[in-house]
């Protein structure tokens, strides 16, 4: 990291490579399109090299590059609903993703098939919650962050990680019920 | 504890996350609540849903993209990335005052991802490589993705990629599912969302590591400098074995060396090529400059060619210098801007000792410098070429000495090699370059690449910015009754003299390269042909409309030199349509006094001709003489401080040595033979000993020089005017008195200057005419 902020550009390459993945997983969590993770994905390494100064190192570089990417990507998509009101608002939200599983208790969780269907449905879902919550969910629940981390990341308190996560996931609850049998 | 309270941990109890006490008061709750129960277990489906999300991978090239991006706006904001990026992170004051540029550069930015973004999405989704693409960096994108196998790859639509269950995610999901069995697991799982270390380390060896980061990829300033090359060669073979070595002999000629071919060329369809793998280029070639060769042989194609400065021994003891003040700064600075991320190979060469490697740029001006000054080495170059205001030397390793080898993006987008094995003969390995950044000099230089065609418009804009033309030493603020009559009356003024307009402000508000413009015997610019094209490029000046954001102006910045600059200032003084404010610095500001003089010859001996430069009491036959006869050598300190306090100082369009004079002569003439057919100057109001369609003569120097038999001018007050305009001399003179004044290096663009005109409409004539003496308001 030292090199890093250094200005090693070969640190900084090899960063981007151990870090891309999971970066790019949350990304596309968040904002549910794989053209704006790659996007956000590029703009929030481009602003962790321009901004490696600010880094002090006192949360974990891995940390720190979640802060950019979720800041990034939040931002994107309030640009978006600015921009395109309508589509994947509220409309998305009040959907209830339920409707469209045909049968739930014939798909098999292992079928390639039905595991797609499902996650289309689950990120539906996750894409019908407002930012702090997905963003809490994602971070917990899909990239596996404990809640210091998620407090640091997102620069709230512990507490309200855990009861935001904790409304999330009620929220989410509800939208999947259907899926929860299974 | 009752169920309300139990319900609020039931997430935080899932996760592990609640104090012992706490977990250990949730358990004994739950095990009497069947319904909080309930609820715990759809909180952990509902949570195991979201972990059995399938890992999605970065998509390919990622790295590479993220190099790029931080190249391209390194280059933007004309920043050096190794070098000044940490300064700038130490430095909280230096960065408050880059905001300006900053902010100017993420417009432009955000402008140009934007497009290419989208062009690059749009082509995506087609499926079918771009036949035509607006912009360089656009179809290295859409080359990238047309071509890449593993980009395609990558682009696969997400549900797709989803639908197949990777190893990656099943392996998580099991991980998942046992993630309560302890705290240690909990806290181990906490980062087991990741991806396999095995496949990072699996990828990156694939990869080689660092190869994400390749060191040069230097191929959007190539793929830039290629745009504006198709315009003007049917293909890069036949500029380099038709044109090359008569450019090349023209210029060695005219430096009185032996015909070595010290010129370069830019040339070929670099990105048209690139576009075009069926023709024989390699399609994914990972270009690093020792890297080039090879690819030289691979393909065949001449596709940058880049000619090197000749050594000393091919220029009969001297070493040529490649100035390249005009160069677009993407080609001449990226090479060494490279944060080199990942590849240990790609160290700047401005450490490198020996001789200098370098860029050289297509019609630059050479100055001959002694050849007893150390060769090679960026700082030989620094000293020699004098650094420029905030910019930058830089040069690049060459591993092969004949070639500046540019190497291209990891696609291969372009290439720069060697000239072809039948082109001009390999030369010397000293080549240097030096390219501005910042200031003025940053807006010269793109302007003039603008009218190159080897620049954007929008390079230009982001560097056109309020600040850095308001730090030009050359302001000249014109009054006018209307922002159009002056406008009119100034493009006027600057067809008379063969300046060309090549870019302006449309109804749109947007700015278009300027239309039907030409350099030469009536022909477009893309039209003239490589011998004449250098010659009339030096010796024509650029205008680029600019409209000042506060609409209360226009501005035109212009790119001329000294000579034709002086005779500008004198027919301006003619024209009753522009009154020069006193706003403008001081050299024009004496343009108030020579229209004062004009009309006070005119009332009081009558109209007997066309009025000439008035010229300092006692000093006409020495400017005379100097004009007639250039110095060779420099006059003392003292003197120079004296003339820093009278008119003299306006003496600056002078050769410095006779060797340049013969450059400046041949280029003339080489401006004459573009000029035929043109406007000639003579159809305006000449500045005296002009000659018509002629190009800089030693004995036009008008305002600055003056003529034998020029009435004498009244003296300005000695103080009146700023410092600034008194920094006379060229070249080395120039440098050394700036060096010794501790003003710092002034960028060495030979005798080109950057003038920034600004019209004002006719609401501020009345304030202008007030500081004009009486005689002019009659």
């Amino acid at each position: 990291m030292a090199k890093v902020v250094a200005g090693d550009g070969a640190a900084f390459g090899t960063i981007v490579e151990r870090y891309q993945d999971r970066l790019y997983n949350a990304v596309y969590r968040l904002v549910g399109s794989a053209d704006d993770a790659r996007d956000l994905l590029q703009n929030t390494f481009v602003k962790a090299y321009e901004n490696l100064g600010t880094f002090r190192g006192r949360s974990s570089l891995y940390t720190w590059l979640f802060r950019i990417a979720v800041n990034t990507s939040l931002s994107h998509r309030r640009k978006r609903k600015w921009l395109q009101p309508g589509p994947g608002g509220a409309d998305e939200e009040d959907q209830a993703p339920s409707a469209q599983v045909a049968d739930p208790d014939a798909g098999d969780p292992s079928d390639p098939l039905v595991a797609a269907e499902t996650a289309a449905l689950v990120q539906r879902a996750l894409d019908g919650l407002d930012d702090e919550h997905r963003t809490v969910v994602v971070l917990r629940d899909i990239q596996h962050f404990d809640y210091h981390e998620i407090g640091e990341i997102l620069e709230v308190p512990t507490g309200t990680v855990k009861s935001r996560l904790h409304r999330a996931r009620l929220m989410l609850r509800d939208k999947l019920k259907p899926l929860l049998s299974t | 504890m009752l169920c309300e309270q139990t319900r609020e941990h039931l997430s935080a109890y899932l996760d592990r996350e609640l104090t012992v006490e706490l977990a250990a008061a949730v358990r004994d709750h739950l095990d009497s609540c069947a319904e909080c129960r309930t609820m715990l277990e759809e909180l952990r489906a509902t949570r195991d849903l979201l972990g059995r999300l399938p890992v999605l991978a970065a998509p390919e090239h990622t790295a590479q993209d993220v190099q790029r991006e931080i190249e391209r706006r390194a280059i933007l904001a004309g920043a050096h990335p190794a070098e000044e990026a940490p300064r700038e992170r130490t430095l909280p004051m230096e960065r408050v005052r880059l905001w300006p540029r900053a902010l100017a550069v993420a417009a432009t930015v955000i402008l140009s991802v934007g497009i290419g973004v989208l062009a690059y999405l749009t082509n995506e989704r087609r499926g079918s490589p771009t036949q035509e693409a607006p912009s360089p960096v656009l179809r290295e994108e859409v080359r990238v993705a047309d071509t890449t196998p593993a980009m395609r790859k990558a682009t696969t639509p997400p549900a797709a990629r989803e639908s197949s269950p990777d190893p990656g995610a099943m392996a998580q999901d099991k991980r998942h599912r046992g993630l309560e069995e302890t705290n240690e697991v909990a806290i181990a799982n906490g980062r087991m969302g990741q991806p396999p270390e095995a496949a990072v380390a699996e990828r990156m060896k694939e990869k080689g590591e660092g190869l994400a980061f390749p060191p040069v990829a230097a191929a959007k300033p190539a793929a830039r400098e290629g745009k504006g090359a198709d315009a003007y060669f049917d293909s890069a073979e036949q500029a380099a074995q038709k044109n090359m070595p008569k450019l090349a002999k023209e210029k060695a000629d005219s430096l009185g060396g032996p015909a070595k071919p010290d010129a370069l060329a830019i040339t070929g369809a670099v990105t048209e090529g690139a576009l075009k793998p069926a023709q024989g280029r390699p399609e994914s070639v990972p270009m690093v400059p020792d890297k080039a060769k090879a690819a030289e042989s691979k393909s065949g194609v001449l596709d940058l060619q880049i000619a090197t400065a000749p050594t000393e021994e091919a220029m009969g003891g001297k070493a040529v210098t490649k100035e390249t003040p005009l160069a677009p700064a993407a080609l001449a600075e990226k090479p060494a801007q490279l944060p080199s991320m990942g590849a240990p190979a790609a160290k700047p060469a401005t450490t490198t000792p020996g001789p200098a490697p370098a860029i050289a740029h297509a019609m630059e001006r050479p100055a001959v410098v002694p050849a007893e000054k150390p060769a090679g080495g960026v700082d030989a170059g620094e000293k020699r070429l004098g650094q420029p205001r905030a910019g930058k030397t830089i040069a690049v390793p060459a591993e092969q000495p004949p070639t500046t080898a540019f190497g291209a993006a990891p696609g291969g987008t372009a290439v720069a090699k060697a000239p072809a094995a039948d082109g001009p003969p390999a030369l010397g390995s000293a080549i240097r370059a030096v390219t501005v950044t910042s200031g003025p000099a940053a807006v010269q230089q793109a302007l003039v690449s603008v009218s190159r065609g080897l620049g954007r418009i929008e390079d230009l804009q982001a560097v056109a910015t309020r600040e850095n033309l308001r730090q030009a030493e050359y302001q000249l603020v014109l009054v006018a009754d209307s922002r159009r009559t002056g406008n009119q009356a100034l493009e006027q003024l600057f067809r008379s003299n063969g300046w060309e307009v090549v870019a302006r402000r449309g109804e749109n508000g947007r700015y278009a390269i300027a239309k039907g413009r030409s350099a030469g015997a009536g022909s477009g610019t893309g039209n003239l042909s490589l011998e004449e094209r250098p010659a009339a490029e030096e010796a024509r000046p650029t205008g680029f409309y600019y409209a000042a954001p506060d609409g209360r102006e226009d501005t035109w910045v212009v790119v001329t030199d000294r000579d034709h600059l002086s005779r500008f200032a004198t027919q301006l003084s003619q024209v009753d349509a522009l009154t020069v404010s006193t706003d403008s610095s001081g050299v024009f500001r004496s343009i108030v006094d020579l229209k004062r003089e004009n009309l006070r010859r005119q009332t009081a001996v009558g109209e007997t001709g066309r009025p000439k430069a008035p010229r300092e009491p006692g000093k006409a036959e020495a400017g005379g003489g100097e004009a007639a006869k250039p110095r060779t050598t420099p006059e003392p300190e003292k003197d120079r401080t004296a003339e820093a306090l009278d008119l003299e100082g306006y003496q600056i369009a002078k050769p410095m040595s006779p060797a340049a004079d013969d450059g400046a002569k041949a280029l003339g003439d080489a401006a004459a033979r573009a000029n035929r057919g043109k406007l000639a100057p003579a159809d305006a109001p000449a500045a005296p000993g002009q000659q018509a369609g002629r190009g800089p003569a030693r004995s036009d120097w008008g305002l600055y020089g003056g003529a034998a038999g020029a009435p004498a001018a009244p003296k300005a007050p000695p103080g009146e005017l700023p410092e600034k305009w008194y920094r006379n001399g060229v070249g080395q003179e120039r440098e050394e008195h700036y060096r010794q004044a501790g003003l710092g290096a002034r960028p060495a663009t030979g005798n080109q200057v950057l003038v920034v005109i600004r019209v004002r409409p006719a609401e501020a004539k009345e304030a202008a005419r007030e500081s004009v003496p009486a005689e002019s308001a009659k």
